[in-house]
């Protein structure tokens, strides 16, 4: 009986300590408490990169367009489950396939160094970079690249 | 009386002998380039050269230098021989070591590499040339290119004879690219002795001086890449192709050529020409097309081709121009074309 309640204090211990921290889950950080988070993302940069500037020059200052972009992770039970990618305003797709409208099966694939966000077709959304989407892509030029990079925002 | 007369004469034959003994040409007589110079081919420049110099015990390899637009890769593609005339006759004379002798005939001169350093700056002969002539006049991305004879082919040690001078005559074939181009070919030739004759002196004696043509190169797509004016307009990045985004941006006072919009509130406009042969214009000054002002004189603006003139990304732009304009639309600088400047893409190897 003492080793029961001491085993029952011990959890309730436990749960008052880890209920409300946030642990990593492939790199981003959920609720614990939220089984079924939404983290929404927009750009935080657009870097241009050519052979005179390889480090990228960050273009999203000088157009509007870019801040409609948007892209969503859905958790279920802890997991990335779905994610959501709207092309906003910008006339080119970024991506080399057709992303559908709406929120598409999505999981965070550690297989691959850095690893991905891999849709249920098997293309890749994203590569996770130090805990953030990145999404790189030439337009015209092939020695011209971009990389978006993004930032959480809370709703 | 008639003895001071003749010392006085003598003197001045003296004076005079000596004058002439020391005194030296080496000149550009001529340059002559290919008629109708095309894209993606190749095109001679002949450089006929006059020489004529004292007896000085050296004996030299000739450095001849180019400059001309650095995408040639001349440096690797060019060839370069050279060819004397007079040359037997001019040192024949009181050196038996020099009499027999024969024309050079197109002899081959070898690409300069970085070790070849001019003697007075220590620097390879690109860099030299350009830190005592610049671009040559050029506004553009040019460089200095050089060849040398394989080993000591050229005597300039001359016995003195009349005439003591001969021609030298530089051949070279250019390999062009696909850029038209119009622009200053500089030349240069000079002698560099073993003895590492210093440059201030070799410099005054045995070199030629620049001189310059000005070549057009016809035949490509894109528009002319004039590098005999400055350009008002510049992009970041430097290469792109029209469905890329890049910064143009307008400079209102060059070389002393300022632009009326100089101080102004200045709006970007332009003119796509598309594959299919439809055209899309932005000619007003609208806030979408307003330019930053980055400092007195450069304005700047990035665009997306496709967002500026509210096209589909698909849509294939072929030619690309744009102008500037103030405030009101009365002001408008078309940068020395009426169509305006025209914009060069590049080409995806």
């Amino acid at each position: 009986m003492k080793q029961i309640l001491k085993y029952l204090l011990l959890c309730a211990c436990a749960s008052l300590l880890f209920g409300c921290v946030k642990v990593t889950h492939g790199g981003i950080e959920i609720a614990q408490h939220d089984d079924n988070a939404t983290e929404h993302f927009v750009l935080r940069q657009v870097l241009q990169m050519d052979p005179l500037n390889p480090t990228g020059i960050d273009i999203y200052p000088y157009f509007k367009e870019f801040a409609s972009l948007s892209l969503s992770l859905y958790f279920e039970n802890g997991k990335i489950a779905y994610a959501e990618f709207d092309n906003g305003e910008l006339p080119y797709n970024p991506l080399p396939f057709s992303f559908p409208s709406g929120k598409i099966a999505c999981t965070y694939d550690n297989s691959c160094i850095p690893p991905v966000l891999r849709l249920s077709t098997g293309e890749v959304l994203a590569q996770m970079i130090q805990n953030e989407p990145v999404i790189a892509f030439s337009l015209d030029y092939n020695k011209i690249s971009y990389k978006y990079t993004f930032k959480t925002v809370k709703e | 009386m008639k003895t001071i007369n003749k010392r006085i004469l003598s003197l001045i034959a003296l004076v005079v002998t000596s004058l002439l003994a020391f005194s030296c040409h080496w000149l550009i007589t001529n340059i002559r380039v290919s008629d109708n110079v095309k894209v993606n081919s190749t095109f001679d420049v002949q450089v006929t050269t006059n020489i004529q110099t004292p007896e000085t015990d050296y004996v030299s390899n000739m450095i001849v230098m180019f400059c001309v637009p650095k995408s040639w890769n001349a440096q690797q593609t060019a060839k370069v021989t050279f060819s004397t005339s007079g040359y037997p006759q001019a040192m024949a004379g009181k050196d038996p070591k020099y009499n027999g002798l024969t024309e050079f005939d197109h002899e081959e001169l070898v690409p300069l590499t970085m070790a070849d350093l001019e003697s007075s700056t220590g620097l390879p002969y690109s860099k030299a040339l350009e830190g005592a002539f610049g671009k040559g006049g050029n506004y553009g991305d040019v460089e200095w290119v050089g060849f040398k004879t394989r080993d000591d082919k050229i005597v300039t040690d001359i016995s003195n004879t009349s005439p003591n001078n001969f021609d030298i005559i530089i051949d070279a074939t250019f390999k062009t690219d696909n850029n038209n181009y119009k622009f200053f070919l500089n030349t240069w030739a000079s002698g560099k002795t073993g003895l590492g004759y210093p440059w201030g002196e070799s410099f005054g004696a045995y070199n030629t001086g620049v001189q310059s043509v000005i070549v057009t190169v016809t035949g490509g797509s894109g528009p002319t890449v004039n590098y005999t004016v400055p350009a008002k307009v510049s992009t970041v990045p430097t290469e792109f192709r029209f469905g890329d985004f890049f910064c143009v941006n307008f400079m209102t006072d060059l070389e002393g050529a300022e632009s009326e919009l100089k101080g102004k509130d200045v709006y970007l406009c332009g003119k796509a020409v598309f594959e299919d042969g439809s055209v899309a214009v932005v000619d007003k000054p609208l806030a979408e097309n307003h330019m930053t002002r980055k400092n007195e004189t450069t304005y700047s603006k990035y665009i997306l081709p496709c967002l500026f003139f509210g096209t589909p990304h698909e849509k294939k732009i072929s030619r690309l121009y744009v102008w500037f304009t103030d405030e009101s639309g009365t002001i408008v600088d078309y940068c020395g074309s009426e169509d305006g400047w025209e914009f060069a893409q590049a080409l995806n190897e």
